[in-house]
Order: C-alpha cells, then sequence, then structure tokens
C-alpha cells in the first residue's frame, strides 16, 4: 500500500487511512477488491455513456446519499466534482425535492426512498419513474447508482472506524 | 400476475422483473460481453438482462461480486453468507436472503440457524460469534449506519481477525447494492 494507490482510490481517501495504518496489511490482502471498487465506481459516476444521467447529475445524486448516511467527507469529495455554476448543486440539499421538474421530483424521491428505506419500494416507484418519462436503460443506470454509492458508502465508513478502533 | 411472496424463506424463489429484460437477440457486442455470454449459452437469467441496460457497471460489477463471496484467506463461506443474510434479512430483500440462506444451509448442513433468523428467534440460537457478525452487518446497514466502535469492539473481542472484520465490511456492503437492485427491479415469486 502506497500513497499513490490510497489517492487512487475514493474509498481509502475517503476513509481517511494512511499508509502505515494499523489495518493496511488487510487492506493490502484486499487490494485486488478495492480496485474492483474503484472500477465499479468509475462506471457509475463517470461512465462512458452516460444516457439521461449526466456526470454532473450524478455527482449531485451521490453527494445527497451521502449527507443521508451522516457521511460529510465521501459527500465533499462528490459535491467538489459539481461545477460551480451547474444548476444540479441544488440536487445536494436534501431539502430540495426537484420543485416542478416532473423528471427530477421523481427521480430524487425514488433516490431518497432507495437510500433510506429500500424495504418500502414496490413496483408503484418503478410505475412512478416510468410515468415521469425516464427510460428503462436510465432506469437499471439509477437504481446501479444508487445501489453502489450505497455500498461505497458503508465500506468508507467500515474501514474508516477499524482503523479507529483496531 | 403471481403474487409476490413476503415472508423469508431459504427455498429459491424466481424473480419476476418490474422493468422490462433486454431482449438477448438484440444485445449489443458490450452488451453480450458484460454478461459473459458465450454461442452456446442460452441460460442468461431475467436478472442479467434487466441489469444488462447498463453494461458498464455489470461489467465492473460481477467480479467484484464474486471476489468478495469466494476470495480466500479472510471471513469464513459460511460466515461471509451469514453477513450477507444479515443484510438482506434488514433490507427485506425475500430473494437474497433465500438464495444466501440456501447456501449457508448447503455449507453447514444445517437448516436451524436460518429458521431462528427467518422467524426472530435469533437471541436464542445464535452463538456469541454468530450474535456478532450479524449485528455489526446490520447495524453498518442501516441508513445512516448504526455501526458503532461498541460494534466494531464486539468482533474483535469474539476473535474476529482484522482481515475477517475487512471481509464483513465487504460483504455487507455488498448487500446493500444487491438488495437495492434486486428487492427495487422485480419481486420474488414461488417456483
Amino acid at each position: 500500500m502506497d500513497n499513490n494507490w490510497i489517492s487512487q482510490s475514493v474509498i481509502l481517501s475517503a476513509a481517511n487511512i494512511k499508509v502505515h495504518s494499523g489495518i493496511s496489511a488487510s487492506i493490502s490482502l484486499r487490494s485486488d477488491l478495492l480496485r474492483l471498487s474503484q472500477q465499479a465506481h468509475n462506471a457509475c459516476v463517470n461512465p462512458e455513456d452516460a444516457g439521461g444521467l449526466s456526470h454532473t447529475e450524478r455527482a449531485a445524486i451521490s453527494s445527497r446519499m451521502c449527507t443521508l448516511n451522516d457521511e460529510i467527507q465521501l459527500g465533499n469529495y462528490y459535491a467538489d466534482l459539481i461545477p460551480d455554476s451547474a444548476e444540479e448543486k441544488k440536487i445536494i440539499d436534501t431539502n430540495y425535492r426537484g420543485h416542478g421538474h416532473h423528471r427530477l421530483e421523481a427521480v430524487l424521491r425514488h433516490v431518497d426512498l432507495v437510500t433510506t428505506s429500500p424495504k418500502d419500494a414496490s413496483a408503484a416507484d418503478i410505475r412512478a419513474l416510468e410515468e415521469s418519462g425516464i427510460s428503462t436503460e436510465d432506469m437499471v443506470r439509477l437504481s446501479e447508482l444508487i445501489a453502489f454509492v450505497n455500498y461505497e458508502i458503508r465500506v468508507v465508513k467500515g474501514i474508516r472506524l477499524m482503523d479507529n478502533v483496531l | 400476475m403471481t403474487t409476490a411472496i413476503t415472508k423469508f424463506t431459504s427455498e429459491i424463489p424466481f424473480w419476476q422483473p418490474r422493468i422490462t429484460p433486454l431482449e438477448l437477440k438484440n444485445a449489443t457486442g458490450q452488451q453480450l460481453n458484460a454478461m459473459k455470454v458465450t454461442p452456446s449459452d442460452t441460460g442468461i437469467g431475467e436478472y442479467v438482462l434487466v441489469l444488462a441496460h447498463d453494461p458498464e457497471i455489470l461489467d465492473a460489477r460481477t467480479p467484484l461480486f464474486n471476489g468478495i463471496m469466494y476470495s480466500h484467506g479472510g471471513l469464513s463461506r459460511q460466515e461471509t453468507e451469514l453477513g450477507a443474510v444479515a443484510t438482506s434479512v434488514l433490507n427485506r430483500c425475500i430473494y437474497c436472503a433465500a438464495v444466501h440462506a440456501n447456501r449457508y444451509n448447503q455449507l453447514t448442513k444445517t437448516k436451524n440457524l436460518m429458521e431462528s433468523i427467518f422467524e426472530d428467534t435469533k437471541d436464542n440460537d445464535l452463538d456469541e460469534r454468530q450474535k456478532a457478525i450479524f449485528n455489526f452487518a446490520t447495524n453498518l446497514s442501516t441508513t445512516p449506519s448504526g455501526c458503532s466502535e461498541p460494534d466494531l469492539q464486539a468482533l474483535a473481542n469474539i476473535g474476529l481477525s482484522k482481515d475477517e472484520i475487512l471481509d464483513l465490511i465487504l460483504v455487507s456492503s455488498l448487500f446493500g447494492w444487491a438488495n437495492r437492485l434486486m428487492h427495487v427491479l422485480g419481486d420474488p415469486i414461488p417456483k
């Protein structure tokens, strides 16, 4: 494990892991899984084919999900990816619900539901996305983004906790 | 339409998608590659055909999923499955819970532990190590995460190594991902 590698891993950077951490041997044992996690991050946050969810919107939604999870450091990382002039900045604020923008209202409602209470997601929630004009492909893109960032947040929190305690 | 299963079970149900899966004959080269389809392969499941609508992440996710579930050297296979079940129960993903309870039962050649988890009598039936693993995975998986230093210390006190704890973090987080796809994009229905 070296500084270069840590800086290339969003998870290790956000968890504030240092080269001589007490858990560096365990991290090194799973270096392949952290690299694959970074590849998944790239595929969800900065995909080559972004479809109907721009890179900026993805970063803003991700930052919002971090806020819903009280994950400040990773949330700041995502917020910093959004240009200052971008309209999407509003999305970071969890009190913003997409006022009057039908598609965005549906997206943010779904993001908040599946992040905070996935057990309550029903077929009606998928229909609501469809009715707001979101394509089948974009529903899968959005679902993967929500699901992946919720994974990433918990790996960051867990590794940070390990580093603090052990 | 068949009614979805709403009670936990260790018998693996069918998964019925809520959105239209990709038709294999319409798949692009990138989608076929992400699905790992070989020319003779006709058994691609509906779940993979749904996820193939976003081939970039499907391609990245498959090796990560397999790596977390099957890598050697840290948490045992059966305790990895226990972590997967704990998160799936919290998120009420009936399908994921069934698949991984079934695997746990196969690995241990038992049924009673998963039955007690599904019937919520686990306080009586899990040993201290199993309880610490189950509680840690559950608490890490809540939103916001309710995982705290005592949860982690409990794992260390019961004898889990750092390698085992990292693997438990990875598998319970992974099911926060898997449950948010399986449970949101489809329904478990009886076979």
